[in-house]
């Protein structure tokens, strides 16, 4: 009982005997033998020279942990059978280098009573002796009753107390040792351990190990290809002259990435297309991705068409201006043609700074003559004009800087370049009157800032813009900024409920190329905790200054593995006559969309 | 000489500064040692995993409904280990399925008791957006993973309190400790967890959650051990059992790789989109 609470018996195995034999290499372990005796159970293992050991016993007795450092080779434990009161000998590995370990598992909680070491005498090698006797259990765990036992456990574990090695004298011969052999077949007699074969690799004798899968080449080259082919129905509650009052078409985007160098280096090419049966101007295609992009070290480089997105609002997209607006797909400003560029990053700890050159200027696209969402008025985007100059083959360039610290994402940016938003001028064209694009070079700096603090994102976008050639006058200021409020696992953990409110405001007031100079913008978004994914989202746009209200409602699931169904819709109330939004008056629409993705 | 049970200086720290608190809050001195030998434990299961530095591995959830009904998702998993104690790993998930996410990327930098810093990457849109992460209760991807499960399990995370050493679940051949935790984290899940931790190689192989009605709610066992460069123990398999739904969640682990070189700009937010 008192060797429980020794907890940890290091001896060696080392005597001025031993010192001739310990330069011919590691110990080697030949054979365990478990004998039981009428007042205790004794294992003796048999060690080719002097070895290093460490007994360990848990705290209540059920286990002696062996440690046998720097020896190598082992029985095999399969044969040892359960003999007094050891149930089970374990062997183990060490992780870290030569040695293993020895688990013996107890019948009933027991004591060493002795331990020590035999010197080789009569053929026979260096022998570990280890007596184990019964012990009381120990006082059932409580954690609420006084068991200073355990602390002295802990402490001895955490600090292991080096003892010297046992004197090795005559005295501690037990004379019963040497009879060992020939303890009756009964008992169990000495287990003599079977060499070790291909089968039962000691190494494997873990219970839990598992076959390490193959890693896959690192240096390869990955290739990928995903994409969707979409099916889409559009409903126009209002009827227009001279317009349809449905729509439908088919979209397709693929996207081929193949990647190398450990990912390092890759390709990514990501065309689309969509046919429309009403709108000639909706049907079209756009190279979305076309690029090669490569890391070296702190620098990425990018060349070719690729998509880039800045800002954090939700509303609206102030601060993003590398894309052109794919404004025929939808108008939620949330599809974008493929930009020409050139890109490298810098990355520090201090932040990453990309700079871009953008040789090429991308004109939005508008809804045909026939198409819809569109107002009275055609936008005759093939009469569109581009300031001094006609010139879509540009030098523009942008320049930004993102960080996260902490609680706070900042991006602060600057473009010089063709300004993305056209300003839609109404000029008579023959016998009609139609909205002409008027695109002008522009320095925008901007800034964009969130701070997410717990369930809270605090959001804010704002830009200045200077026109040269402008036809609404210099340099104007225009932001968004507010927040979005998170209720996770509401409705009783059915899924999470996201409140949104934005305040948009443009300088220019009603001057403005946007719709949204003095306007609120409140939503609610929520996400399913389910399977499919389902997800809400509902949001209204107020002019503060008119009663134009703008209004959108999206829903979507996943239908099985592989497809997804959405339908969206997007409403204009009260539209003041001299609103932008007057282009989309009586242009109310439902989509429903069924994607299969691959 | 070496030894199995050779315990870092921090754990020595700890210890003293559990037992200076453990007297000032007047617990008895069982209490206290069971506390610390429940931390010893944690201390083990944490040591034995340090220095893999990285990992990379595929991931496969099988979920299965009350029902019976299976769906999987597929992602990727790439962790940096963190060399700071009062910082958690660097984490990024990559979503190869569902397809309609393909591509979808979430990002943590994971602290021990604050929120995690948390990022996903919205392919569809191009855009990396900051998002709250104080919801580590949340399922992950509509498995019974929570988040604060998936994440990885600090010891400063928790309180221990030693329970008892027993024969280990399914594998009675080897010794365990069972050891309850408390989470530190205000909006855990939980209200305590039990582990087994077999007391050869230092593995969790078994979880018990309890919710914060202290009823058990999920028990996670882990199983299908490999062993990697030789000293790192990665569970292949590891199904978590939900009681009061019924609902199962499997996870299947392969191609794993350690020590692959990943540094801490792969695991920046600006450099999401280049994860292939």
């Amino acid at each position: 009982m008192q060797r429980i609470l020794a907890n940890i018996v290091i001896g060696s195995v080392i005597g001025s005997m031993a010192a001739a034999s310990s330069a011919l290499g590691a110990p080697v372990v030949n054979n365990i033998r478990l004998g039981q005796h009428p007042d205790h159970t004794r294992l003796v293992i048999d060690f080719s020279e002097a070895a290093d050991y460490q007994l360990t016993p848990s705290a209540d007795g059920r286990n002696l942990i062996i440690d046998l450092p720097g020896s190598t080779s082992a029985p095999n434990m399969a044969d040892v059978k359960a003999n007094g009161i050891i149930e089970r000998v374990s062997r183990f590995e060490r992780a870290d280098g030569p040695g293993f370990r020895l688990v013996l598992d107890m019948q009933d909680p027991a004591a060493v009573s002795a331990d020590f070491v035999l010197p080789p005498q009569d053929g026979l090698p260096f022998r570990l002796v280890i007596d184990l006797v019964d012990a009381l259990p120990p006082p059932a765990v409580d954690p609420a009753s006084p068991e200073p036992v355990v602390e002295a456990a802990v402490e001895t574990a955490i600090e292991p107390t080096i003892t010297d090695a046992p004197v090795i004298t005559d005295a501690l011969v037990d004379p019963v040792l040497e009879d060992t052999d020939d303890m009756p077949a009964s008992t169990g007699g000495p287990v003599m351990m079977a060499g070790l074969d291909d089968d039962d690799d000691p190494f494997l004798a873990d219970p839990l190990l598992d076959d390490a899968p193959e890693a896959i080449a690192l240096d390869g080259v990955r290739q990928d290809w995903s994409g969707y082919i979409q099916g889409e129905v559009r409903l126009f509650p209002q009827s227009v002259p001279g317009k349809e009052q449905y729509d439908a078409s088919i979209a397709i985007e693929l996207t081929y990435e193949a990647a190398w160098n450990n990912g390092l280096q890759s390709i990514t090419i990501t065309p689309f297309a969509r046919l429309d049966l009403e709108d000639s101007s909706r049907t079209h295609a756009d190279i979305r991705e076309l690029k090669w992009a490569g890391v070296f070290g702190d620098f990425e480089a990018r060349v070719g068409i690729d998509q880039v997105f800045w800002g954090v609002t939700e509303s609206l997209h102030l601060v993003d201006i590398i894309n052109q607006t794919d404004g025929v797909e939808d108008i939620d400003e949330e599809d974008r043609l493929g930009q020409p560029l050139v890109s490298l990053s810098f990355s520090q700890s201090w932040g990453t700074v990309t700079g871009y050159v953008l040789p090429y200027f991308r004109e939005r696209t508008f809804a045909g003559r026939d198409g819809r969402p569109g107002g009275s008025l055609h936008v005759a985007d093939e009469l569109a004009v581009f300031g001094s100059t006609h010139d879509t083959w540009r030098t523009d360039w942008a320049l930004r800087y993102s960080h996260a610290i902490g609680p706070f994402d900042i991006g602060l940016a600057h473009f010089h370049g063709m300004g993305r938003d056209p300003v839609l001028v109404p000029t008579l064209v023959g016998d009609e009157i139609v909205l002409i694009p008027s695109y002008t070079p522009i320095d925008q700096s901007s800034f964009d800032l969130q701070a997410t603090f717990g369930p809270m994102l605090l959001k804010a976008e704002g830009i200045t813009v200077d026109s040269r050639n402008n036809i609404l006058g210099d340099r104007y200021y225009a932001g968004v900024a507010g927040f979005e409020y998170t209720f996770f696992n509401a409705l009783g953990h059915v899924g999470d409920i996201g409140l949104l409110a934005e305040y948009l405001w443009d300088e220019r007031g009603d001057n403005a190329t946007t719709a949204f100079e003095d306007d609120l913008f409140v939503g609610a978004r929520f996400a399913s905790a389910d399977l499919a994914s389902t997800e809400f989202l509902a949001g209204v746009i107020f002019d503060m200054d008119s009663s134009t209200m703008a209004a959108n409602m999206e829903a979507s699931q996943r239908l099985w593995d592989h497809w997804r169904i959405s339908i969206d819709g997007r409403f204009f109330l009260n539209v003041a006559d001299d609103d932008p939004l007057s282009t989309f008056s009586r242009g109310d629409f439902i989509q429903l969309r069924l994607e299969r993705f691959f | 000489m070496q030894t199995f049970v050779r315990l870092p200086r921090r754990l020595i720290l700890l210890t003293t500064a559990l037992t200076i608190v453990g007297i000032a809050t007047t617990s008895t001195p069982a209490n206290a040692s069971a506390q610390s030998r429940g931390l010893a434990v944690a201390t083990m299961v944490d040591q034995r995993d340090a220095g893999f530095k990285d990992s990379v591995v595929r991931v496969r959830m099988i979920l299965t409904n009350r029902n019976g009904d299976k769906s999987s998702r597929n992602m990727r998993l790439m962790t940096l280990e963190s060399m700071n104690p009062n910082k958690g790993d660097k984490t990024l998930v990559v979503v190869d399925s569902p397809a309609d996410v393909d591509g979808t990327i979430l990002l943590t930098h994971a602290e021990i008791l604050a929120p995690d810093d948390q990022w996903i990457f919205l392919p569809a849109l191009k855009r990396v957006k900051r998002i709250s992460s104080v919801n580590k209760s949340g399922p992950f991807m509509g498995s019974e993973f929570a988040y604060e499960d998936m994440g990885s399990q600090d010891v400063g995370k928790f309180d221990y309190l030693w329970l008892r050493h027993e024969p280990c679940p399914d594998v009675p051949q080897l010794g365990c400790e069972v050891v309850e935790r408390t989470p530190l984290y205000e909006h855990s899940a939980y209200s305590r967890q039990i582990i087994w931790v077999d007391t050869s190689q230092f593995r969790i192989l078994k979880t018990d959650f309890y919710d914060r009605k202290n009823t058990l709610l999920k028990t996670l066992r882990m199983t299908r051990y490999g062993l990697y460069v030789n000293q790192f123990w990665r569970a292949h398999h590891m199904e978590m059992s939900n009681h009061q739904t019924g609902k199962k969640t499997a996870i299947v682990t392969s191609e794993y790789q350690l020590t692959t070189g990943l540094d801490d700009g792969f695991f920046n937010k600006n450099n999401i989109d280049r994860i292939k």
